[in-house]
């Protein structure tokens, strides 16, 4: 497994085919650092919310489950408006980069030490082959709320090439996530093996 | 209700959506002239008519209910940031687009001009040349992230454009019409035509789809009949109404009715998943009909990438809606970050 360096990155952008590395808006060159690319926050938000709810059900046989959706709330920002991140708040966004991932690349996607010192922490890692907005789950572990700014610099994403190539729109199986633009709420609860997992706990 | 009690609500309303977070501060302006004038009306009631107390109500919840729309954070902001593209070429005044979301099919656009209506009702009020125009449109809720679904959006602006112009109007003057239906049915025209020197023929291929066999009413022409118009006037066929509304455009110093979009080739992104960095003003017009065309052949050939049977064309119809919205939100994303190179 091979961390992509500038040179590579470079490369890859520059190319098409299964090699090709595709980010749209690249805003500024300088995004592409020596090991790492910095990507910007999205417009687009799911604030967890309190509920009447106990809890997140995440079994759909169980009597108190509910979408997960409904424990979120959705809210926008403008480029350049600000989006306030209260402590031991989750809110889920995305990058606003569009990102294509090379076949046979993946991606680890951390906050940037600037945001990690805020108490902003992140740690995604990104299918081979991906396409869409990197979807980000931010986390104020912080004592005070932090203001982040739509368009800033706030996650980097280290990127490793590996002697395979993953077909990741091109899946007889759908994909959960593939072209997404903005959040999503988890899926959890559409694992099939919680049916089975189920099934197991009734027979018992 | 009574105007006066009507009043009081909407400045409450209007209050509320000043304390929300809007994105543009023209809008905010806007607001706060409007309450300006409540307030003023709300001082002055003994001195002014009923009339234009209830006729300024009927404006200001107009205005109120598109304003509040604006800034419910579920507006179509990508088909708007288009459509606000266009207005500037045919509107000296200038206009803001706003958006209501509705729960039914519609799309529909609410004329309204309060500040002429000020301006002439109420002379005591000083509006310090304050006078833009909000281009009221009405988006099913269900489409607000759909921007295919929403080209009928162009049409709306076209009336729009005639209104705040007077084309028909005009062309009444120059060609009388023989019925009031057939007025009507100039009006709906030229949206017609309006909408399809944006975006081309998609524009009357949701019609097709809609309505495709509806026959001629009092409101609205026949399908048949408005899908010939446009396809002659993309064809460049001065056929039926096309040279009465470029010679009232003519007289009232209004560009011509022309081709104002270049095909955007998004085939080779969109089979990848990929979006399609739109490069100019033409293009981001010109990727509706594109991406509508790219759409259909998607849905009816299956070809790759979409041949398994996975996606679905539900998956089909959501990636595309997507990398449409999304190819025109990191158009705007890239105008405004080369805005903010310099003070």
């Amino acid at each position: 497994m091979a961390l992509l360096h500038k040179d590579e990155l470079q490369r890859r952008l520059g190319v098409t085919g299964e090699e090709s590395l595709f980010i749209d808006p690249l805003l500024d060159q300088s995004q592409i650092g020596e090991v790492t690319v910095d990507l910007r926050l999205g417009c687009d938000f799911l604030v967890s919310i309190l509920t009447r709810r106990p809890y997140i059900s995440t079994v759909k046989a169980d009597p108190a489950f509910r979408g997960i959706a409904s424990y979120f709330q959705t809210t926008r920002r403008e480029f350049g408006d600000s989006f306030v991140l209260y402590p031991n708040q989750l809110a889920l966004t995305t990058t606003l980069e569009f990102v294509a991932l090379p076949s046979d690349v993946y991606a680890d996607v951390l906050t940037r030490s600037s945001y990690t010192r805020l108490g902003i922490h992140l740690n995604t890692m990104i299918q081979p082959g991906y396409r869409g907005c990197f979807p980000i789950e931010l986390f104020n572990e912080s004592n005070n709320p932090v203001e982040l700014v739509v368009g800033a610099r706030i996650f980097q994403a280290r990127l490793f090439a590996g002697p395979f190539k993953s077909s990741y729109h091109g899946a007889t199986t759908p994909r959960k996530y593939l072209g997404n633009v903005r959040p999503t709420a988890s899926r959890a609860a559409d694992d099939p093996d919680l049916d089975r997992l189920a099934r197991i706990k009734e027979k018992r | 209700m009574r105007p006066r009690l009507d009043l009081f609500l909407i400045r409450d309303s209007l209050r509320d959506c000043q304390e929300t977070t809007y994105f543009s501060g023209k809008l905010h302006k806007f607001t706060a002239q409007l309450l300006d004038v409540i307030e003023y009306v709300l001082q002055n009631e003994k001195s002014l008519s009923e009339d234009i107390v209830r006729a300024f109500a009927s404006h200001a919840l107009g205005a109120n209910r598109y304003l509040t729309g604006s800034t419910t954070k579920e507006s179509p902001y990508e088909i708007e940031y288009c459509l606000q593209s266009v207005v500037p070429k045919w509107s000296k005044r200038d206009c803001y687009i706003t958006t209501a979301l509705t729960d039914g099919r519609d799309f529909h656009f609410e004329p309204t001009d309060p500040w002429a209506f000020v301006k002439t009702a109420l002379p005591g009020f000083d509006t310090n040349g304050f006078d833009p125009l909000l281009v009221q449109l009405g988006v099913p809720r269900v489409y607000s992230h759909k921007p295919l679904y929403c080209i009928p959006l162009y049409h709306e602006l076209g009336h729009f454009v005639d209104v705040s112009n007077g084309v028909t109007n005009l062309s009444v003057l120059i060609q009388a019409p023989n019925s009031t239906p057939e007025y009507r049915h100039r009006m709906e025209h030229f949206a017609d035509l309006f909408a399809a020197s944006y975006i081309g023929r998609c524009s009357i291929r949701a019609l097709e789809i809609i309505a495709p066999g509806n026959q001629s009413s009092a409101t609205h022409p026949a399908t048949a009949d408005r899908v010939k118009l446009v396809d002659d006037f993309l064809a460049d066929r001065q056929t039926g109404l096309i040279p009465l509304f470029q010679t009232c455009l003519q007289h009232l110093k209004l560009p011509p009715l022309q081709r104002e979009f270049d095909p955007a080739p998004v085939k080779t992104a969109f089979d990848d998943i990929r979006t399609y960095p739109i490069a100019t003003t033409r293009e981001l017009h010109g990727i509706f009909g594109s991406a509508w065309n790219y759409f259909e052949d998607s849905l009816d050939n299956r070809s790759p990438p979409w041949v398994a049977s996975a996606p679905t064309d539900a998956d089909i119809e959501r990636i595309i809606n997507d990398l449409t919205e999304k190819s025109i939100r990191n158009a705007s994303i890239r105008e405004r970050w080369n805005s903010g190179a310099t003070p």
